[in-house]
């Protein structure tokens, strides 16, 4: 059994809204393994996003910690977070996101090149170009560099933002419902670039409210009134 | 880097930011537009007042004048401050032009000089209108030219006629010695039938050349006492034109001897009446020379107010030596104060004005900004999603602010300078070929718009953005306008241009005007502080929208519609 890189404990998430308190996450606790593909399973509104949120250090919990390799990280300071999800957590979302102005490859290289000054950027250009179209090449879309999403199928834009999610090889990859925009057809493809990616050693954790996409991982848990059930 | 590459992309596919930079160029052209021309009308009117003002003016308050003043003149030109001093008399006359059907009769200031010594002070000779060559046409058709008397410039003498103040051969009477015959120099607008022309020159056979006037001016003795009224009939001999409507309009120079002699300032040695009942009286009476102004010459790299100080120094003690007489010294912005110092209230009200209009553009582009990040939050959610930290988003929207600003005032500059330096044309233009320019527009803009039509067209595959298309828009009409403007004189368009004549609009009428050109200066100093204005007010512009962007929270922006 590998070591988990991520270990969640006891978290807690709770919004305020229309003057109530509204728990989304009561405690949770959840490690993930290196290498493993998780799928978080529940319906729509149970908390999955936030807790994938939480993991990837997009947002902050109410109380609770994420350990990733042996710190907290909602103890690093903000630049420290921001390098955190830059370097280590990759995430893929149900609805793209990717940057309407950008090539296919500048939304892949972006990610490069936040890590990077406008004085160090001549130095890292050509290595950040070929690990970018590497990356376009290992979801099937070497021959569409150049083309701005909006020419792009939705099954083409996930396989970009996978891309994006991976150009930094990030420890983990965090994918909110990344088939629930798509086809069936379509998302079979994208679940066999998860499975591949997986095959390569990519560690990955998917939420979704799809039973079927959540087979497709190692192991499923299910997320039900802020807690975790394991299957 | 990635700020760079968004903003890159920004600025080309986004109508927002175009609007904003061509907002801040549109504000800046304008501001520096307004700044030059009036700077320029300041300066200008600056120069032209400098032109027959000397560095420094002494002036008696009194009519009467001053006596003394040789002795004045020479302690002032013992001072290192000092170039050149010189005597002058200045008198109010009226002045009847009297070779014409129907006698008119003017106000004036006639001013005797010695032109020699003043166009050292001045450039007097420069504002001297008409040349040797005009008066020698002038002397062809005459009765002696036609006689067959002598053709050449030199020969005629008539090169130097305004210039030394005396008459040319034409006029002279052979029996006397030529200094004693006197000429008279006047004001181009103080000739009633020289009537300006439409592009704001004068004809010389509407000159008072060669015709006779009548002065009328009080006399007075030292105390103040009226003694008479002064007569004399001097000829014309040029006209002068400084640009500066006050002096042209107002003021004739004669020879300074000539006037002091006709206003009894001169030394005048004289006995009194003899008393034959009580014996008394018949002693000789000396009366010193008399004028009423000295002016004054700064020696080079002495400043106005240093000549200023040094002369009020010699005045005040001569003053002192004179039982108190009372002299003012001026320098020529002194002399001008209350016409340059208005035209200076202008400019600075102005100014304020565009303070305010800059405030109005900090406004809009603050406003375009907030719209720019409420369109692109969900961006700013994915960036900070993929690790761009929060000061990051900020000073992506500070340089976007920065650029937008950059690229506006650039623009702002060139048009602005393009339209400065070509208003002259422009005025020509928009007066003389309105028609032409408006049909020229038209065309360009058919042109143009069909060019960028067909553009979009080829490129529909490429998506090709609506900026894109403007911009392409733009680049074609400008170009092709302005072919057309430096083309014009060959353009011939009868359907369009036979209008011309009919629709055009002088925007600055040389004719009514005493400064017949736009001022067309552009003042770089003056222009770059502008431009920065421009760029740091696109920046302030951007801040608040900049915060907002920086202070969003990454989940809320992912989730934003």
């Amino acid at each position: 059994m590998s070591e988990a890189i991520i270990q969640a404990s006891n978290l807690k998430r709770s919004f305020h809204e229309a003057g109530r308190e509204l728990h989304v996450l009561r405690g949770v606790d959840l490690s993930i393994r290196e290498g493993e593909w998780l799928s978080i399973l529940g319906r729509s509104g149970s908390g999955k996003s936030t807790l994938l949120h939480l993991l990837g250090g997009l947002d902050r919990p109410t109380s609770g910690s994420v350990v990733f390799n042996g710190t907290d990280i909602f103890t690093l300071g903000g630049g420290r977070l921001d390098r955190y999800r830059n370097r280590h957590a990759g995430f893929v979302f149900q609805f793209y996101h990717l940057l309407p102005e950008l090539s296919a490859l500048e939304n892949v290289l972006i990610g490069s090149m936040l890590g990077s000054s406008v004085l160090g950027w001549p130095g890292r250009r050509k290595a950040a170009h070929r690990t970018a179209k590497e990356m376009l090449d290992r979801v099937g879309l070497k021959d569409r560099l150049t083309h701005r999403p909006a020419k792009l199928s939705g099954g083409e834009r996930q396989r970009v933002a996978i891309a994006r999610a991976l150009v930094n090889r990030p420890s983990v990859l965090l994918a909110d419902e990344p088939t629930g925009n798509l086809d069936a057809d379509t998302a079979g493809s994208i679940l066999d670039l998860f499975r591949k990616l997986h095959r390569e050693g990519q560690t990955i954790a998917m939420v979704t409210h799809d039973r079927t996409v959540a087979d497709a991982g190692d192991r499923v848990v299910t997320l039900t009134k802020g807690r975790l059930a394991a299957d | 880097m990635y700020k760079l590459l968004l903003i890159s992309k920004y600025l080309r596919r986004k109508l927002a930011p175009l609007f904003a930079a061509v907002a801040v160029t549109i504000c800046t052209a304008m501001v520096i537009i307004v700044a030059s021309v009036m700077g320029g009308f300041l300066d200008l009117m600056q120069s032209t007042a400098k032109q027959l003002t000397p560095d420094v003016v002494i002036q008696s308050p009194s009519l009467t004048g001053f006596s003394g003043y040789e002795e004045l003149v020479e302690r002032l030109e013992e001072l290192d401050e000092v170039e050149l001093a010189t005597p002058a008399i200045a008198s109010p006359a009226s002045v009847t032009f009297g070779d014409l059907n129907f006698p008119i009769t003017r106000e004036v200031l006639v001013q005797g000089i010695d032109p020699r010594a003043y166009n050292r002070v001045v450039p007097y000779d420069d504002t001297l209108l008409w040349s040797a060559d005009d008066m020698l046409e002038r002397y062809k058709a005459s009765p002696l030219g036609a006689a067959g008397g002598p053709r050449s410039r030199a020969e005629v003498d008539l090169g130097d006629a305004g210039k030394h103040l005396r008459l040319p051969l034409l006029y002279r009477n052979p029996a006397l010695p030529a200094g004693d015959q006197p000429g008279a120099v006047i004001g181009v607008a103080l000739n009633p039938v020289q009537l300006r022309q439409k592009d704001g020159s004068y004809i010389f056979d509407n000159s008072f050349v060669g015709g006779s006037v009548t002065l009328a001016m009080p006399v007075f003795s030292e105390s103040g006492q009226p003694l008479d009224v002064s007569q004399p009939r001097i000829r014309v001999v040029n006209e002068f034109k400084s640009g500066f409507y006050e002096a042209d309009s107002a003021v004739m120079f004669v020879p300074f001897d000539w006037l002091q002699k006709q206003l009894q300032m001169h030394r005048i040695e004289e006995f009194t009446a003899f008393d034959e009942v009580t014996g008394l009286g018949g002693e000789a009476v000396v009366r010193d020379a008399r004028c009423t102004h000295i002016y004054v010459k700064a020696a080079d790299g002495v400043s106005d107010l240093e000549l200023h100080d040094a002369c009020q120094q010699v005045v005040s003690a001569f003053s002192r030596e004179r039982d108190g007489v009372l002299l003012r010294v001026e320098t020529w912005e002194e002399v001008h104060g209350t016409l340059l110092g208005a035209v200076k209230n202008e400019k600075g009200m102005v100014t304020f004005l565009f303070v305010i209009i800059s405030i109005v553009a900090i406004i809009m582009v603050a406003t375009t900004f907030y719209m720019i990040v409420l369109e692109k939050t969900r961006d700013i959610g994915v960036l900070r999603a993929i690790g761009a930290p929060s000061t990051g988003v900020l000073g992506l929207f500070l340089v976007y602010g920065l650029a937008i600003g950059v690229i506006g005032a650039g623009l702002g500059v060139w048009l602005a300078w393009f339209t400065v330096t070509n208003l002259n044309n422009l005025q020509e233009a928009l007066a003389n070929r309105l028609a032409t320019l408006i049909g020229s527009a038209v065309l360009a803009a058919v042109v143009a718009l069909g060019l960028a039509i067909g553009v979009a067209a080829a490129n529909r595959k490429r998506d090709f953005s609506l900026g894109a298309g403007i911009v392409l828009f733009l680049g074609v009409f400008v170009a092709l306008m302005a072919a057309a403007y430096y083309a014009f004189p060959a353009i011939s368009l009868p359907a369009i241009s036979g209008y011309d004549n009919e629709i055009g609009w002088r925007m600055w009428d040389p004719q009514l005007y005493f400064f017949e050109k736009i001022p067309d200066q552009v003042y770089w100093p003056e222009v770059l502080a502008i431009g920065a204005g421009a760029v740091i007010s696109s920046v302030l512009g951007a801040i608040i929208p900049a915060v907002i962007a920086a202070r969003l929270n990454p989940v809320e922006a992912l989730r934003y519609e």
